[in-house]
């Protein structure tokens, strides 16, 4: 008798819901439609931008830290080098000894990057960039400061070595960004060198 | 018994209407998120740039104030002085902060010093030690 009951129960609210239910009208249908597609075409535009600007987000911070890296590397053989001598067009090379007394020059290229070049003394000679393919550099230049040092250090030039880079990263959704740096590094004579 | 009591037969296209109005709601939360998101990445990705400016200004900071200091033993207040006239073609700046300058009392050279690079609203700093 339940069981009856509850069929029927189960048979009215089907027909109610799914059998006898009207259907929209065009003129709805096409409203409803033309109002998702609207919703769906501003969200999937905010979505490509936010990819977008994920990929310029990368490429930038690759960048950034490629010629962190290139700059540290130039920056430590300095630091210990001797014998500044800036050069090239627009000062866009620097000639220096490191500390095993290797040639060292370092140079702004045509292909937009760094080059460091090893040669001089029992040095096997070495060419080759140092920054990677997915960084433009578009400029470098170097200001070599040298003064005289007093008292112990006296006969001795100290350098500091101002060193300028202009970067830009791969270009990523159309966008190419440019970071300027500048930084100065000091080589070190403390010990009489 | 919510569901029972609502009159779909005659509310006609309105269950479309408002299907595509609560989904129209949903999907522009999501969007604004992702705009919220879009526009932190935009200031990050900024930040990027800006910050290695001023981490190398801070750098140039220590490099100078040891150049003088070493050079001809520059007291910390000069050599200070000295390094914060130079001007950065890339329009970051560095300031120096001396700390300790009465550990070295002959020659005014300070204990350690901070060296804090500035570019727009980035600030990064270096500490350099020369107690050790």
């Amino acid at each position: 008798m339940i069981k009856q009951i509850k069929n029927k129960k189960i048979k009215y609210l089907f027909d109610k819901y799914f059998i006898k239910r009207e259907a929209f009208t065009v003129a709805e249908l096409l409203v409803a439609v033309g109002l998702f597609t609207v919703i769906i075409s501003i969200s999937i535009g905010s979505y490509i931008r936010m990819i977008q600007q994920q990929r310029l987000m990368t490429s930038l911070m690759a960048a950034n830290d490629n010629v962190s890296l290139a700059l540290e590397q130039m920056m430590r053989e300095i630091r210990t080098g001797k014998n500044f001598t800036e050069s090239g067009f627009d000062l866009d090379k620097i000639s220096f000894v490191n500390d095993v007394g290797c040639d060292i020059t370092y140079s702004f290229t045509s292909e937009n990057s760094i080059d460091r070049l090893q040669n001089g003394g029992s040095c096997e000679e070495n060419d080759g960039p140092i920054t990677s393919e997915n960084i433009k550099v578009q400029d470098m230049s170097f200001d070599v400061e040298s003064k005289p040092g007093v008292g112990i250090f006296s006969g001795t030039n100290f350098e500091l070595v101002t060193i300028r880079v202009e970067i830009s990263n791969e270009k990523a959704a159309g966008v190419e960004k440019t970071n300027k740096i500048e930084t100065k590094v000091s080589a070190r004579k403390y010990f009489g060198e | 018994m919510i569901f029972s009591s609502l009159n779909f037969k005659s509310s006609k296209g309105q269950v479309m209407f408002l299907t595509v109005i609560v989904l129209g709601v949903v999907i522009s939360s999501v969007t604004v998120i992702a705009g919220l998101l879009m526009s932190y990445q935009i200031r990050r990705s900024a930040d990027v740039s800006h910050s290695t400016r001023a981490i190398f200004a801070a750098d140039a900071g220590v490099e100078c104030m040891l150049f003088q200091i070493f050079k001809d033993g520059a007291t910390g207040i000069d050599a200070k002085t000295l390094c914060e006239e130079e001007e950065f073609e890339n329009e970051a700046e560095f300031f120096i902060e001396l700390s300790g300058i009465e550990a070295f009392p002959d020659s005014g050279v300070p204990t350690y010093f901070i060296s804090i690079g500035k570019y727009r609203n980035v600030l990064r700093s270096v500490k350099i030690d020369l107690s050790l």
